[in-house]
């Protein structure tokens, strides 16, 4: 499309890099903390990568996207770094965000009916990021919006494109909201849940559909989910969250054969497998992710763990490396063991 | 969308498919309309209120052709007493008025400025307060603060003071009557945009938006505004029905002109004053076009706000 405005990235390339995020929604009245959603995170993401950010609701998976975004209202407080392609986000204008925004990374939400506009046809919304952001006039934007949705499997899309929302199916919807996020290729796409708010049976389909839009444009993936099937189907490395700290980071393979930390074990053992023996009730993790000031008295998920030690409430625990190749990040104060399960 | 799309018609409806055929571009692209206009069609207030709209707006239009007579003649001055005025005959449908000029007419051509002012009048209203109200919702910030403020003040004065006291600023004239009756209904429409304009705020969609890199002011106008003009466009038709209200106190007051035989229902009512218990129908007639057509236009709003306005909207 326009390879020429922007430097070929080989793929490898760091595109983004997140130092100790923090993200603190604001108390209701003046003296309150507030909300600490996210609590130092650090994770990098190459060029044409898929990270997979991994946790359960509330554990700031989201809070993280969108401060990576830039999207937070300005009562929220960011603290730490994020640079995304060697620049900086936090605390950078809205005006210059908002040239990068759409073009080189962009964003894909949960609900695909609340994120789009319920009263601006397909067409106008494709039309209106492709005019902002490349060069077209508005009978090519409209020539490339149909092209676009034809790219992501919508049938029909001469016609489909007059349509409004909620004249689509929620697969559709997806579609549409995946053509509008990858109008202008951008280097790295966030997928904030992507396809919880969908019918089982597309489910897959959608993320199969990003999957090959991403391969096929060299597009690094963030993908937040909190289903694991769809991590293990996808991700080329898996980072997972806890009250507002990544816990555990590692290749997909290693997360799955050989999780180090506590919680990433119960988080496995507590979804649904078909293969295996048949279990009559799926294990849970006890205790609820609650936490008004995670990570001040040592590891936030003891409380609920079972293999809970004193110098888990004591240290002071870092992310870092285990094993061979430094690839594996953990921050565990008493982790399992690599064989067993 | 709703239960009421789908249940089924008035039996005049019938013979058509129960399932619209699919539509093409250009008539779905007017879906929404077309789908409110169908179900205001089914409810009888409603129809009630949009006949009585029409067909004050049609009087007003053929307001020539419906009487053989001009309004301010007064030619049969001569039949008037002290004491009575000529009442119905088959010249003079509704008789004469204390100035000998045809009643009929009068109420006729009393339609044509009732309408004018009226719908001029709650345009500028509209049109001032959508603009306040977009940038004080838009803007936000000490902007919104100051322009939130100014209709506060406004709203703090009675509308009808208001407006008086801008006629007697700019001069007995329709044009003031215009001005004074829009500038009061001003701060209604600025704060009713602005709030849904602030409720828009938080919709996943803004987020979306932002998120492409789309900027502000276009996320404003293109994006938040259709969805938050809902409530306007209602408000805008309850407002006429005000409107012709206050057309009428104002020239009631005798603030729209200086004219004695102008064909204005407020004036006419106040020609009718000194003649109430000879000659009730000097009062009554114009007293009628004015409950009438208010009520037109507020029962059209209401079903409209029925329509437009999920939260009120019945099951």
């Amino acid at each position: 499309m326009s390879p020429a405005t922007a430097p070929v990235r080989t793929h490898g390339d760091l595109l983004l890099s997140v130092r100790d995020l923090h993200v603190t929604f604001p108390g209701h009245t003046r003296k309150e903390i507030g909300t600490r959603a996210v609590v130092g995170v650090d994770f990098d993401v190459h060029a044409g990568e898929i990270l997979a950010l991994v946790g359960e609701s509330g554990c700031g998976k989201s809070a993280t996207a969108l401060a990576v975004m830039g999207l937070h209202g300005p009562d929220v407080k960011i603290t730490g770094s994020v640079e995304f392609d060697g620049v900086p986000m936090v605390g950078r204008p809205e005006r210059e965000l908002n040239r990068l925004r759409g073009k080189q990374l962009s964003m894909i939400f949960q609900d695909p009916l609340t994120a789009l506009n319920p009263v601006i046809t397909v067409e106008k919304q494709l039309v209106e990021v492709l005019m902002r952001h490349e060069d077209l006039g508005r009978k090519e934007a409209r020539d490339r919006s149909v092209d676009l949705l034809r790219q992501v499997g919508i049938p029909d899309p001469q016609k489909r494109i007059k349509d409004y929302p909620h004249q689509l199916s929620g697969g559709m919807r997806q579609r549409v909201m995946i053509a509008i996020a990858m109008a202008c290729n951008p280097h790295l796409l966030i997928a904030d849940e992507p396809t919880t708010a969908l019918d089982t049976t597309i489910q897959a389909e959608i993320l199969d559909l990003i999957l090959e839009l991403a391969t096929e444009r060299a597009m690094a993936l963030l993908l937040i989910t909190h289903d694991l099937g769809v991590v293990a189907q996808t991700a080329h490395r898996v980072a997972v969250m806890y009250a507002g700290r990544i816990v555990e980071q590692a290749g997909r393979y290693e997360i799955f054969d050989q999780p180090r930390h506590r919680y990433t074990r119960g988080l496995l053992k507590s979804t649904p497998t078909l293969v295996g023996e048949a279990r009559d009730r799926l294990d849970t993790i006890p205790g609820s992710a609650f936490d008004a000031e995670p990570w001040d008295q040592g590891c936030a998920f003891a409380p609920r763990c079972d293999f809970a030690i004193p110098a888990c409430q004591a240290s002071q625990l870092d992310l870092v490396p285990v094993g061979a190749g430094g690839e594996h990040l953990l921050r565990c104060a008493n982790p399992a063991e690599g064989a067993e399960q | 969308m709703s239960a009421i799309a789908q249940a089924p018609g008035p039996a005049g409806q019938t013979g058509q498919p129960k399932q619209p055929a699919k539509a093409t571009g250009a008539q779905r692209s007017a879906g929404t309309t077309v789908r409110v206009i169908r179900q205001l069609l089914r409810q009888p207030a409603a129809v009630f209120g949009l006949a009585i709209v029409l067909i004050v707006i049609l009087v007003a239009i053929f307001a020539p052709l419906l009487t053989p007579y001009e309004p301010s003649s007064i030619e049969w001055g001569n039949q008037i007493t002290p004491k009575s005025v000529p009442g119905p005959s088959a010249e003079h449908l509704l008789g004469l008025d204390s100035f000998g000029s045809d009643l009929m007419t009068q109420i006729v051509y009393g339609a044509r400025q009732t309408i004018v002012v009226g719908v001029v009048s709650t345009g500028i209203g509209v049109s001032v307060g959508a603009l306040l109200g977009l940038i004080a919702g838009g803007i936000g910030g000490w902007v919104d603060t100051a322009i939130m403020r100014l209709m506060d003040i406004m709203l703090s004065i009675p509308a009808l003071l208001l407006a008086v006291s801008i006629v007697s600023l700019m001069g007995r004239s329709p044009m003031a009557v215009m001005v004074a009756i829009g500038v009061s209904q001003v701060p209604i429409f600025t704060r009713l945009l602005r709030g849904s304009l602030l409720g828009e705020r938080r919709r996943d969609y803004v987020l979306a938006a932002r998120s492409l890199g789309l900027r502000r002011p276009g996320i404003v106008t293109m994006e938040m505004m259709p969805n938050a003009a809902g409530p306007l466009i209602v408000q805008a038709t309850l407002m006429l029905a005000t409107a012709v209200n206050s057309v009428a106190a104002l020239s009631f007051l005798g603030l729209s002109t200086s004219e004695p035989t102008a064909a204005e229902w407020g004036l006419m009512l106040v020609k009718a004053q000194s003649r109430l218990v000879s000659s009730p129908l000097l009062a009554f007639a114009p007293g009628c076009a004015i409950a009438i057509t208010a009520l037109g236009f507020t029962l059209l709003g209401e079903a409209l706000r029925e329509q437009l306005d999920p939260k009120s909207r019945p099951r």
